[in-house]
């Protein structure tokens, strides 16, 4: 009987012994399996079907769920391989007083079942019980009516389960592996093997500056959103792979160069400065740049998706100016047989007659027209309404905009200018010359600029790479002639577009988009009748504004959330690699600290300058990463601008919000891992 | 006036609560000319290592004075002992102590650059200590690139580079092949006949039979003490077997 219980008395003690490595590695199976099992519950949670938009919370968190898993797999193998190296001496000592191959694989696994299996039952009671907390934060972020009640989710209790015993028995088959292939002579040496000096990688150095600048050049010179899309991920693997070349070539190559000035170098400070860092770049190099691209990737997804969240109300008032908005396109110059052109006019009115048949008060109404249609720039203020003609390559492609003056007041709320027949006024800062012309063989027609107005609430704007232009004219009559000058110069001339604008009394909720979209399209609603009276058109919609706030926060607040979870769970492993890189460096210094001082170096000293080396290598990252975060400012602003968020402003606030709660975060760890250090070290 | 001065150094260690008391070092005195080659003897646990700490400023002594050229070493305040042994004290350690960080020569120039002196000063001095020691061509390599015996020159080489006023050894020979040991003892020898002061401490008899004088500790005291005189080598490590052959047997000081 005392037999059976020496293994697992045995893997008790060593985990005690090494609680310093096991509790973090514990630590982690426990956060990462709570976190896993707080998705898979919202992903599985059968009564969120019922609330508009949660579909895309589900799919976010199907996403982020493969992200954890995956990043989890990785930074348990990290912590794993790095606990087994600490042990090996330990193990070695066990094989040599007479623990065959066998005994040793039966205490790991005895010790893989207490760690890992309390870990992951540990995590799931954390889980279930952050899972409400976690859903009330998420609920109010995405606007929904909050549940009661505590609930269980048995299916994601066995995933999180089944995913997380596979990993830890995964890590296991590892340890057993490698137990299987090592000597114990080797066991037993293996943490005193000489440390070589680095070598200096100039290709790497260089790749590593070229690759570096290029990502931070593509990122800085991105002026629209497509573009910065189509390069973003060029941007991004190159920063990565010159964030690696830096920390492991470029650094080094650095330090040689300043080793290399014999005046410079052999000063007190420098003399143990320089080489200290050369000897601790060349061994934490790799770790030093995965911590600063997971704090960048934490802080850019947190900065981003908080902007969005944050910027939705503004993104939905400009796209939808109105409770309800009615957009139709058609052609005034030619109908089918018999039919009238489309009029704006009886299709609002008839939307206000059926808005107040079901009981909504109208307060207000409003319509306005315009003409759009693509131009090719031949020249400043030279637009060819003609794509054949070829103007090579950096030819620029420009959506123009007719609207009247009437329309510019009804936007701006801005006194019309008073405009003659021909002149246009343009809207917006752009620089144009006196005269206008548009043409394409025998059409042309030019305007005299006559001044410049506000910009205008375009929200009809849909990003593209055609860079917009939006002129006023005089009159509607005038739009009309805009339009019909396209009409003759395409083949397939453009639309022109109408917009009607309703605004409901004490506005609209989520509870009013099922009344509202019946209205519309209801059995007996608007679009069941018949609809000659408005005329011939194309195409006519009907866009509410609750349902596009509804449908946004739940989009905006489920990416938020997926940032934030997946933000935590970053930070978890950035704190994990910086915690066991402490605790392995206490050690080696802990025999430096002792020579130097004999050798003449006052306590104070040393411990000064191994203050100033670990400060270094903990603070070098992050101070990379907010760089990085600098130079990819720009690239964000451009992709929020693919979700029409436009506001600069909100999105620098959320970035420096984010990279201050983020340093404050990170010095908190370094305060808390660097006592361990210390007390290693003295 | 002797160089050192040790005058009945007592050194009681106490564990943390105040319970046991160990004695290392019941009373010692000795003292070592300028110029001389001083071994102190003793098994595991006589306080060797006790004395050499006291010596070298790296512990205070319970009770005693501890006079180098005069001056009291066990009055230094904290703050100058670092400087105080960097400028004073060179040592050489059974394990080298080099750190693995620096190059060889790096190694050596450490005191010197922890003293702030100018870099060509560095180099004037480390051509001829490093031609002498016979490292001259290794100065670029790493401690881990090296030999035992190359790491132990390298470590005299950073004892001498201050020209101290007291080599003090601690087991030099201990982690060394018998070829080595030979060469770093007659380098010791030569570095001694150069005017160099060296106190080593040791339990090899042999290395202890190149020294000018040995001094046995027992129990935390100075027990015995053998002159060279006119002997060899070999002449005076037969008396230091005897001596110890005695210690060991448990004989009485004199006989």
């Amino acid at each position: 009987m005392r037999k059976k219980s020496l293994y697992p008395r045995l893997a008790g003690q060593n985990i005690i012994k090494n609680r310093r490595f096991f509790v973090p590695y514990g630590l982690t199976v426990l956060g990462t399996s709570a976190a896993f099992y707080i998705m898979s519950a919202l992903v599985f949670d059968p009564g969120a079907k019922e609330l508009r938009g949660y579909q895309y919370v589900q799919s976010m968190m199907v996403l982020g769920m493969f992200i954890a898993g995956l990043f989890t797999a990785a930074i348990l193998f990290y912590t794993n391989s790095f606990l087994m190296k600490q042990r090996r001496r330990e193990l070695g000592l066990y094989n040599i007083l007479g623990m065959g191959k066998g005994n040793l694989a039966r205490l790991l696994c005895y010790e893989s079942l207490f760690i890992g299996g309390g870990g992951i039952v540990s995590g799931l009671l954390v889980g279930m019980l952050f899972h409400k907390l976690v859903t009330l934060f998420l609920y109010q972020m995405l606007r929904f009516d909050v549940p009661f009640g505590i609930t269980i989710s048995v299916p994601a209790i066995v995933l999180t389960a089944v995913i997380f015993v596979l990993l830890v028995l995964a890590t296991l088959v590892v340890n057993l592996l490698r137990i299987r292939v090592s000597s114990p002579v080797q066991m037993l040496q293996s943490t005193s093997q000489g440390e070589r000096e680095p070598r200096t990688k100039w290709l790497m150095t260089l790749v590593g500056i070229l690759s570096l600048g290029a990502g931070y050049w593509i990122a800085i010179t991105a002026d629209d959103p497509i573009s910065a899309l189509a390069m973003y991920f060029l941007a991004v693997f190159l920063v990565i792979l010159g964030t690696y070349c830096l920390f492991t070539a470029v650094s080094i190559s650095v330090l040689k160069l300043l080793r290399a000035n014999k005046k410079f170098y052999y000063q007190t400070s420098h003399f143990i400065g320089i080489s200290g860092m050369l000897y601790r770049m060349k061994r934490n190099a790799v770790g030093l740049a995965n911590i600063c691209i997971l704090s960048t990737m934490v802080m850019v997804m947190v900065s981003g998706t908080l902007s969005l969240y944050l910027g939705t109300g503004e993104i939905i008032d400009a796209q939808y100016p109105a409770d309800v908005n009615l957009t139709a396109q058609y052609d005034p110059l030619t109908t089918e047989e018999g039919a009238t052109p489309f009029q704006g006019q009886p299709m609002l009115d008839r939307s206000v007659r059926a808005l107040q048949d079901a009981g909504f008060a109208v307060a207000d109404t409003d319509s306005i027209r315009y003409a759009t249609f693509a131009v090719q720039q031949a020249g400043t203020g030279d637009f060819l309404l003609d794509f054949e003609t070829d103007l090579g390559p950096d030819a620029v492609r420009r959506t123009i905009y007719f609207i009247s003056a009437d329309t510019y007041t009804a936007l701006t709320g801005e006194a019309a200018p008073t405009l003659a027949e021909g002149e246009v006024v343009v809207c917006g800062g752009e620089s144009l010359p006196d005269t206008i012309t548009f043409r394409d063989g025998d059409v042309e027609a030019t305007y005299q600029l006559a001044g410049r107005a506000a910009e205008i609430p375009m929200f009809f704007w849909t990003p593209d790479e055609y860079e917009p232009l939006c002129l006023v004219v005089g009159s509607e009559a005038a739009v009309d002639e805009a339009y019909a000058m396209q009409h003759a110069a395409y083949a397939n001339p453009y639309d022109m577009y109408w917009r009607g604008l309703i605004q409901i009394e004490d506005g609209t909720s989520e509870a009013d988009v099922e009344a509202l979209d019946g209205v519309f399209w209801g059995e007996s609603g608007l679009f069941a009748g018949p609809m000659e009276d408005v005329g011939y058109y194309y195409s006519l919609s009907v866009d509410l504004k609750a349902a596009a706030e509804a449908d946004g926060y739940a989009m905006a607040g489920g990416f938020l959330f997926l940032g934030i979870v997946l933000g935590v769970i970053f930070l978890m492993a950035t704190v994990l690699i910086i915690y066991y890189k402490q605790v392995s460096e206490g050690y080696e210094d802990r025999r430096r600290f002792e020579i130097m001082q004999q050798v003449g170096l006052t306590r104070a000293e040393v411990r000064a300058s191994i203050r100033s080396q670990v400060l270094m290598v903990f603070f070098l990252p992050i101070a990379v990463a907010a760089i990085h975060i600098l130079f990819d400012f720009n690239m964000v602003v451009q992709l929020l601008e693919l979700f029409s968020l436009r506001n600069v402003l909100l999105t620098a606030l959320c970035t420096l919000d984010t990279v201050l709660v983020f340093f404050i975060v990170y010095g908190a760890v370094y305060l808390l891992t660097a006592r361990t250090y210390y007390k290693i070290v003295s | 006036m002797p160089i050192l001065q040790v005058s009945n150094v007592k050194k009681i260690y106490t564990t943390r609560f105040g319970g046991t008391q160990v004695q290392a070092l019941s009373d010692v005195t000795f003292s070592v000319e300028k110029g001389e080659y001083v071994a102190i003897m003793g098994e595991s646990g006589s306080g060797k290592t006790t004395l050499l700490n006291i010596l070298a400023a790296l512990d205070k002594p319970t009770s005693g004075q501890v006079l180098l050229n005069g001056m009291d070493i066990v009055a230094i305040r904290e703050k100058d002992i670092a400087a105080f042994r960097r400028d004073n004290l060179g040592f050489v350690f059974q394990d080298f102590n080099l750190l693995d960080t620096f190059s060889v020569q790096d190694n050596i120039l450490l005191p010197l650059v922890l003293s702030g002196r100018p870099f060509r000063e560095m180099e004037e001095k480390l051509k001829p200590l490093a031609a002498q020691l016979g490292i001259a061509d290794i100065l670029k390599k790493y401690p881990y690139e090296i030999s035992g015996g190359q790491k132990q020159r390298t470590a005299v080489a950073r004892a001498l580079i201050t020209a101290p006023q007291l080599v003090l050894a601690d087991e030099p020979t201990g982690a060394l092949d018998s070829k080595a040991t030979d060469s770093l003892l007659r380098l010791f020898a030569q570095i001694n006949a150069a005017g160099q002061t060296i106190l080593m401490v040791t339990h090899s008899a042999k290395a202890a039979s190149h020294a000018g004088r040995v001094l046995f500790i027992r129990d935390g005291q100075v027990f015995h003490q053998l002159y060279r005189g006119e002997s060899t080598d070999s002449q005076l490590y037969q008396k230091i077997a005897d001596t110890l052959t005695l210690l060991a047997t448990g004989g009485e000081a004199g006989a």
